[in-house]
């Protein structure tokens, strides 16, 4: 286990090194060069000066190279500074990335604390009054916008009845209580808009798991119906929800951002869309590898999940 | 018999200190009465008010607009202490105010930094508003700089004539490529002849100058921290402003604490700011900053065109409004494009948009339809110009005939999409010109890239935009009306008159006379070339509870904001 381990470990690098590439090509494919965008509200430099930039920016060598350059300096742990800012990188992404991760961890959370109840309870009556209006609420919830939803829950829980705060964010290291009380209507968001998905995979695999064999022997054993249920067949239901949670965890790394937009949330989300959106090449390049990085550590925890959950799976 | 000197001319143009008052006083009466409808407050100010800072008092002589906000009641003493939170959409892009390069600093920036030439809400340059005590010219090529005494900034450096010498060259240093280079590209060298005395030796006359120290260019910045901070300085940064700056969570908030000895004291001698604390949070989302306000979180924050409404109906909340904040829609053309080559097609264009239903469909009436140039109104520089192209169908058929287009015409605009009323004024545009035979197609993209495809790259026709309230007018001609403007996308002369008259501009000392020459050229640009076309003024709007009290003081000369006269109700 401990060598499948390491040997996913090492496979992760040429991944991360192909996407940042793949990132770097395509940014400097996209219209608009840095500097030009750089100065376009309002300064003016001449010619030479943004030559010059170029120059120190590395914008006037081949593609290849300007990234090898920037690999290099990663290594040595140099991710650069923000050609809008001019303040280091390292400092955005040390505000940013533990905001993400906790607004990610607790929706994360939350929509499973909504949807194992909700799709073992779907699957054990399925077609009942229970099985459609959760069918009903998940299809809203996958089809409804996050914006329109954060906009609701915010004119009920902050203006009218003022339980919640409308925007804002306080990191759990400050003060847990002050922190979930921010992060609550954007955690409902998000996780509303992951957990149908879970949801109907649960509902779905438990079906079909409950039609086997076993089931029907555990039932004949004698065993009370929660046992089976939630002993014997979820945990074979879970695997394939295992996955496509691990697939849905990127979408959740790579942040909120328009739940960031509207809460008003330091995420990493907001900095990186800015940051293409301005062509401030260190920043997007140091946050996609950091998303890569995530998504491999998450995949990699998915199947070791497996190995945890299904005592056939061994590496 | 003195020789009357430029400056010494141009400060006599103005009211006699008695006089000025004493309009002031009528002023704000005048002012508190309009306003009297939106907010509880009493209505019975006078000049007499401890809130009343040269800022609002000669604001209300200008303009006959209501700005709405609470001035205090005239016999209560401000509450001294206490701390606010504001919300405000935009991040800082650096709150070092030579590097920044995003429209939204000024919001920070000036509360953390004094500049030497202060000016008020007209952007008039006002002694008692810069740390500058006095100054003068005494010939066309020197500008001399008397410096308040005993000022020193938040780390105890004192303000001295080294300081700013060392500030201007920091500011010209092509190494630092500070976006507020330019302004000093005539400064030679700044003498100091003693430590309280900063004398400009210009290249040229300019007349700019002046205005151009009110702004980016002219924050006082310390030396020592600079030094010591290097280029971190943009994140701890030190002046000589009213506010200290305490902590700055990217995209999360700024906050500053007030100076205990910030220089400037209110009419009665009481300290300013009044605030002890400022948070300013980021947020992007205007309905949830309503939101926040409503709930009490933010005591004041921006306001969307939208919520206009709502907030008027409600008796809790104060509607706070800066006209010709910005030029939310301007029309540029690039003259040497063939499809728009020939003026009449371009003054057709002109005639053929309607800027106040564009107004009513995406500002909901908030803006101002622009009658004058790129210079809004409620700046000292405003006049409208007579004889523009107003929304006018018919003469526009008539023009494209003339032209030799009765059969229409094809023609390239781009616009940005950071901002959703820029597209959706595109769009109003494009279906009202289809009216006269005009076929517009539009090309979006993020502003960066549009303003470097049209200025830079010299594609499309025409590039239909907004731009930010740029008080001093030869900072938009030098960029716009010269040869070699970055904001000229031909990069050639567009007309000898016209170039001279901008450096007329630049070189007159006279504001009456610097005046006309901008209406002249203000005439040529749009009347002769239909170059520069603004169509709407817009209005900045800020939404307030009665909590926070001296909001009629909040805006800048140049439409941001300020807080040393705010305070807490008590």
């Amino acid at each position: 286990m401990v060598r499948y381990i390491l040997v996913r470990l090492v496979h992760a690098l040429p991944i991360v090194l192909l996407v940042t590439f793949a990132t770097y090509s395509l940014l400097l494919m996209l219209p608009g060069d840095p500097v030009t965008v750089m100065f376009a509200q309002g300064g003016a430099l001449t010619p030479q000066q943004q030559a010059n930039l170029r120059h120190q920016l590395n914008l006037d060598k081949p593609i290849p190279v300007q990234w090898l350059l920037w690999v290099k300096d990663v290594a040595t742990g140099d991710f650069g500074r923000s050609t809008q800012t001019r303040l280091p990188v390292s400092r955005l992404l040390r505000t940013s990335l533990p905001v993400t991760l906790q607004l990610g961890t607790f929706a994360l959370v939350l929509s499973l604390i909504l949807a194992i109840p909700a799709g073992v309870l779907s699957a054990v009556r399925a077609n009942s009054w229970f099985d459609r209006i959760a069918t009903v609420v998940a299809i809203g919830g996958v089809a409804m916008p996050d914006f329109f939803l954060a906009i609701v829950l915010i004119i009920i829980f902050a203006s009218r009845l003022h339980w919640l705060p409308a925007t804002g964010w306080i990191s759990l290291g400050t003060n847990p209580t002050r922190a979930l009380k921010y992060m609550l209507l954007p955690g409902i968001v998000v996780g509303f808009a992951l957990a149908p998905l879970t949801m109907r995979q649960i509902r779905s695999s438990l079906l079909e798991v409950l039609r086997q064999d076993y089931v029907r022997t555990a039932r004949a054993k004698g065993l009370r119906e929660q046992r089976v249920v939630l002993v014997h067949a979820l945990r074979n239901a879970l695997l394939p929800t295992l996955t496509v949670l691990s697939l849905v965890i990127g979408r959740l790394l790579a942040g909120q951002v328009i739940v960031e937009q509207i809460f008003g949330i330091p995420g990493m989300g907001r900095v990186f869309v800015g940051a293409i959106l301005s062509r401030d090449f260190p920043v997007v390049q140091a946050t996609v590898l950091l998303i890569a990085l995530m998504v491999i550590v998450a995949n990699l925890a998915a199947d070791i999940c497996y190995a945890v959950l299904d005592p056939r799976i061994r590496y | 018999m003195e020789e009357s000197t430029y400056w010494a001319q141009f400060s006599r143009r103005r009211l006699g200190r008695r006089a000025f008052l004493g309009v002031v006083a009528a002023g704000l009466g005048g002012l508190a009465t309009a306003c009297g409808g939106k907010n509880k407050a009493n209505n019975t100010s006078s000049a007499g008010t401890t809130s009343a800072s040269p800022t609002a008092a000669s604001a209300s002589t200008q303009s006959a607009t209501p700005r709405g906000g609470t001035p205090l009641p005239s016999a209560t003493k401000p509450k001294i202490g206490g701390s606010a939170t504001f919300g405000y959409g935009l991040n800082p892009s650096s709150l070092d105010p030579h590097l920044g390069n995003s429209g939204g600093d000024g919001y920070y920036w000036r509360a953390i930094f004094d500049t030497l030439v202060g000016t008020d809400r007209n952007y008039q340059p006002t002694p008692d508003l810069s740390l500058a005590r006095t100054w003068e010219t005494p010939d066309p090529t020197t500008l001399i700089f008397h410096l308040r005494d005993g000022v020193t900034l938040h780390d105890g450096t004192p303000l001295t004539s080294d300081l700013v010498s060392w500030n201007i060259q920091r500011v010209q240093n092509p190494q630092l490529k500070s976006t507020a280079a330019a302004s000093f590209a005539t400064v030679d060298r700044v003498e100091t002849p003693d430590s309280l005395t900063a004398r400009f030796v210009l290249k040229s006359p300019d007349s700019a100058l002046l205005g151009l120290l009110a702004d980016r260019g002219g924050a006082i910045i310390s030396r020592q921290a600079a030094e010591k901070f290097g280029d971190k300085f943009g994140a701890n940064p030190v002046g000589a402003g009213p506010f200290m700056f305490e902590e700055w969570v990217p995209n999360n908030y700024v906050k500053i604490k007030a100076f205990p000895n910030y220089w400037r004291k209110d009419a009665s001698g009481n300290r300013l700011p009044y605030l002890d604390e400022l948070t300013i949070r980021i947020v992007p989302d205007p309905t949830a900053a309503l939101a926040s306000v409503r709930a009490g979180e933010l005591l004041l924050a921006g306001l969307a065109a939208k919520d206009v409404s709502s907030v008027q109906n409600d008796s809790s909340l104060t509607l706070l409004r800066f006209e010709g904040g910005s030029v939310a829609s301007v029309l540029v053309f690039n003259l040497d494009k063939p499809d728009v080559q020939d003026p009449r097609v371009r003054l057709a264009i002109c005639y053929g948009v309607d800027p106040e239903a564009v107004n009513k469909a995406v500002y909901f009436g908030q803006n101002t339809v622009a009658q004058g140039g790129m210079w809004p109104i409620n700046t000292w520089v405003y006049q409208p110009v007579s004889g523009r192209p107003t929304y006018d169908p018919n003469k526009a058929r008539q023009l494209l005939a003339q032209a030799g287009h009765s059969n229409g015409v094809s023609v390239k605009l781009i616009t940005w999409t950071d901002d959703p009323t820029q597209v959706q004024q595109a769009t109003q545009y494009q279906s009202q010109l289809k009216q006269i035979g005009v076929n517009v197609q539009i090309e979006q993209f993020t502003v960066g890239v549009a303003t470097a495809n049209f200025y830079s790259n010299g594609q499309d026709d025409l590039y239909s935009t907004g731009w930010s309230r740029y008080p001093e007018p030869d900072w938009n001609a030098s960029l716009m009306y010269t040869p070699n403007g970055f904001y000229n996308p031909m990069k050639r002369e567009i007309d000898p008159q016209l170039t001279k008259l901008v450096e007329q501009g630049r070189q007159e000392y006279d504001q009456e006379k610097r005046k006309q020459i901008y209406a002249q050229i203000n005439d040529l640009v749009i009347n002769k070339y239909a170059y520069y076309v603004p169509m709407l003024y817009g209005t900045n709007l800020v939404v307030a509870t009665k909590k926070i009290l001296g909001t009629d003081t909040l805006f800048t000369g140049d439409g941001k904001w300020q807080y040393p006269y705010l305070s807490l109700a008590s």
